[in-house]
């Protein structure tokens, strides 16, 4: 064996194991595409048609646009029909698709005729009233499917947000299995991005993703050339996606301070005060209250572990000061248009009035905001925990393993 | 040897070193707590997958401990449970080796009024020691030829090592009646056999606990305590049988880029072999089936195989027969009705039962044989058997199946659990019965791929086989 064969081996043992292992992000590949549309449209769709009380939606799609993910890629007038029974009937006017998953292709120049024949009492179209990112139609096309309605049809159209952010937050269990996936990849890639950390070298813009740390005032340094010092508590999130499908991770590490072997005591203590909590959550979430009403609800009992509910993710000097301060932002993960317009769990966003669907996929986010006397008056520790979530029949699951403690960086 | 030939030999070198690396790699990856992993056909672990095995593991475990434990220990009205794995066996067969992260050790759970089960462990090394409330006294057994008891041989001269026998209950007694429980399930079988409980024959779902520890258990105990001892059977299975979200996770997600449609391009009808495009088979015009590489492909030829079929379509043919059609379309029917009919709650039996009427009511015929019974006297009809088992844990119970020991039928369906979609279709065609002087030409097709039952019915985790047809012209 020479010297260059001698020189290979080496490099190859040094090559990172599992190549093509862990860190990869899945493949949006035509079959589990089409499973998953397949699945949408016979499992969620006459549900949330129903709940909504529409008979008819209608989406108007010309370019690509967020429901490619749903119905497909491909222009055209889609069209789905509550004509009762099981199932709801697919129909897309004017368009090229999949005819195993729609049941009639027609051209557009039929879209008076075909909706009269079925008579729908309530139309959804894919325009809003209010500043929406479910206003996906043009303002010609609007007024041209308006006209060709006529006057009796047309008066029956009502936008179709509502019913579309539902039809996005139903998940079908081969979504499920996609966010579980995805939640334990960005996992390892929080992980990675830990061990990159060097104490007194590494900035915080050296670091992929979301990557934030806060001082014992409240003052954040986020994503900043800010560069990372013992004592600190740094919190990294970040995505992992398939296709329009994503979610997004959090961990939490602490950089010990010179002649520290393990975390400090107020560290210990915060990282308890995550656990309670994330008890408190897992135990008081159900699927079909509203957003708001799981709030109070989780306010509650919060409080009634002697917590402080925080509105803003900000510490509350005004508060009691012996007490530890939560704050939270349960938003959707996995097929969302915008974090404010998906249910959610929050204090804010035109998604809080939605109800949470079984099988939900949202995140554990909340923020700790922990007074530390011993540092001063109003000195506090901050972490934030963001972990993907699933709730079920049986409450709250996590479909990969969560947060595990705050990590120690030496 | 010129520049060119070393240039080949150490790119070739590099290449085969790199595939030898992946695989050294793979098998330093195999923990040795979880050894055997792969033999004992769970399915999920295989030692080879693109997650880290061990963490998804102690993270199952924890949400089991969490979701399942306490539901299976009350419904079983049972309020501690006692599983013994004997440290000399090394749990190779132990079917909780996994729910339980261990090989060895005296596991109890006892159900003391709380929302969570107090879960203890002694004598035994657990992978995940922060998922159990107590770890008592750590593994104290040494083989009598191994170099731990030689070692400890010279530390204590004179001094003869206690059997294991000695310790290894020791303190229960005290523990469990502390606890004061009115019934003990303990991990022996009753009723039921080894080959009822595995889908491999060689886990001992049920049964684990030997006569001497049972002796030893029993002394332990003492009078009071050893008469509320009952068999953990049933309990076992129902704790085997129940599924988290994040077990779905793994089961969907290891196949989700499975499924990929094959397609037959470049055949050349009269000219190309069933060599020539591999792993497939064919039926011919007249309804017999040709597997031969030699074999040349013809016109009217329905070629099956696991990733995708075609047809090639014959002199005059626009489109696929009649019978190619109607096939995938009772196929279709065929899903719905399992789709629909599928729930949590139901038994296997039952759901057998509701499943064949459903098929009946759409013009089918149900049958509990794994072939096509030419005695049928509706032989235009298309003829169904079905046995859907679970996967996931080497257990093949709740089954929704004619096949199995009653028990397998009797075991409740339960929300997420994961099954196999295996169901046969034998359709009659008139053309080849005449063509074969009728003896019971049909198109058969076998159809294995994965369920997971929700509040919702069945559901798809994973692209299933395609029954795409490609037509060729």
């Amino acid at each position: 064996m020479n010297k260059v064969q001698i020189l290979l081996i080496f490099l190859s043992i040094l090559l990172p194991k599992n190549l093509h292992g862990q860190f990869e992000e899945p493949k949006a590949s035509p079959e589990l595409m089409k499973l998953i549309r397949e699945q949408k449209f016979d499992v969620i769709l006459p549900s949330v048609m129903r709940d909504n009380e529409i008979d008819m939606w209608i989406h108007v799609k010309r370019k690509p646009d967020f429901f490619d993910f749903e119905f497909g890629d491909k222009p055209g007038v889609y069209i789905f029909t509550d004509r009762g029974g099981n199932r709801i009937e697919r129909a897309v006017l004017g368009g090229q698709i999949d005819r195993d998953l729609y049941d009639i292709l027609a051209p557009e120049s039929s879209l008076g005729k075909f909706v009269s024949e079925r008579n729908p009492k309530h139309i959804a179209l894919n325009y809003t009233e209010r500043s929406s990112s479910f206003k996906t139609i043009s303002l010609n096309d609007y007024k041209k499917t308006l006209k060709t309605l006529g006057k009796k049809y047309s008066k029956r159209v009502v936008p179709s947000d509502r019913l579309a952010a539902d039809y996005l937050a139903g998940r079908v269990i081969a979504e499920i299995a996609l966010f579980g996936r995805l939640l334990m990849i960005s996992t390892e890639i929080i992980e990675r991005e830990f061990n990159k950390i060097i104490p007194g070298k590494t900035r915080l813009s050296d670091i992929s993703g979301n990557v934030f740390v806060r001082d014992y005032n409240g003052n954040e340094e986020n994503n900043t050339d800010y560069i990372v010092q013992p004592g600190d508590l740094i919190g990294i999130l970040h995505d992992a996606n398939m296709m329009d499908f994503s979610e997004h991770n959090g961990g939490i590490g602490y950089v010990l301070r010179k002649g520290e072997t393990n975390l400090p005591p107020e560290v210990k203590r915060i990282w308890e005060h995550a656990l309670i909590t994330r008890n408190i959550f897992r135990k008081n979430i159900t699927a079909g209250a509203t957003g708001v009403e799981q709030l109070e609800i989780l306010i509650d009992k919060l409080e009634e572990a002697g917590y402080v509910y925080i509105d803003k993710d900000q510490y509350d000097k005004t508060a009691d000061p012996e007490k530890t301060q939560v704050h939270i932002d349960f938003h959707a993960m996995g097929r969302i248009i915008s974090q404010e317009e998906a249910p959610r769990i929050s204090p804010t966003g035109w998604g809080k009035d939605l109800k949470i669907p079984l099988y939900h996929t949202f995140t554990f986010e909340y923020m700790i905001h922990m007074p530390v006397p011993e540092f001063g008056k109003g000195k506090h520790l901050y972490i934030c925990i963001h972990d993907g979530v699933i709730v079920t029949e049986r409450g709250v699951e996590f479909p990969a393993a969560p947060i595990q403690g705050i990590r120690i960086i030496r | 040897m010129d520049r060119l030939q070393i240039y080949r030999k150490l790119v070739f070198s590099f290449f085969c070193l790199l595939f030898y690396k992946q695989e050294v790699n793979a098998q330093m990856n195999y923990s040795d707590v979880m050894l055997n992993i792969g033999d004992a056909n769970y399915g999920i672990f295989d030692g080879e997958a693109s997650y880290d095995e061990e963490k998804a593991l102690n993270h199952i475990r924890r949400e089991r401990f969490y979701l399942i434990l306490p539901s299976v220990m009350r419904e079983a009205k049972v309020d501690m449970w006692i599983h013994v794995i004997r440290p000399w066996s090394w749990g190779g067969t132990d079917p909780l080796r996994y729910e339980f992260g261990s090989k060895s050790g005296v596991f109890i759970f006892t159900d003391r009024g709380d929302e969570n089960i107090e879960k203890a462990v002694f004598q035994g090394e657990v992978q995940d020691p922060s998922a159990y409330d107590i770890i008592g006294e750590r593994y104290k057994y040494r083989s009598q030829q191994d170099y731990e008891f030689m070692d400890w041989s010279e530390e204590n001269p004179g001094e003869s090592y206690k059997s294991e026998l000695d310790f290894r209950f020791e303190g229960i007694g005290e523990f469990i009646a502390e606890r004061n429980p009115k019934r003990i399930a303990v991990n022996y079988m009753e009723t039921l056999s080894f080959s009822e409980g595995s889908e491999t024959f060689t886990m001992a779902l049920t049964d684990g606990i030997s006569y001497t520890d049972y002796i030893q258990l029993s002394k332990s105990l003492g009078d009071k305590y050893a008469k509320r001892m009952v068999s953990a059977e049933h309990l076992i299975l129902d704790y085997l049988s129940r599924r988290v979200a994040a077990e779905v996770v793994l089961y969907g997600s290891l196949r989700a880029q499975g499924g990929k449609t094959r397609t037959f391009d470049n055949i050349v009808p009269g000219v190309t072999t069933l060599g020539d495009i591999g792993g497939a088979s064919v039926i011919n015009k007249d309804g017999n089936e040709r597997n031969s590489d030699n074999y040349l492909i013809q016109r009217g030829d329905l070629i099956i195989s696991w990733q995708g079929n075609a047809y090639v379509l014959r002199k005059g043919e626009k489109d696929l027969p009649w019978y190619v059609r109607k096939f995938w379309d009772d196929d279709k029917k065929i899903r719905d009705i399992l789709r629909r009919n599928i729930k949590v709650g139901l038994t296997g039996g039952e759901t057998l039962k509701l499943i064949a009427s459903k098929l009946e009511d759409a013009g089918f015929v149900y049958t509990d044989y794994q072939e096509y019974n030419k005695y049928i006297n509706r032989p235009k009809k298309t003829q169904v058997h079905i046995d859907m088992h679970a996967e996931g844990k080497g257990i093949l119970a709740p089954r929704i199946s004619p096949m199995g020991p009653k028990w397998h039928w009797d075991a409740k369906i339960r929300l997420f659990h994961t099954f196999a979609v295996e169901y046969m279709t034998y359709m009659y065609i008139p053309e080849w019965g005449r063509a074969n002087n009728f003896k019971g030409q049909h198109l058969s097709g076998f159809f294995h791929d994965g369920g997971v039952v929700t509040g919702r019915g069945m559901e798809i985790p994973y692209p299933d086989r395609s029954n795409k047809i490609q037509i060729i012209q």
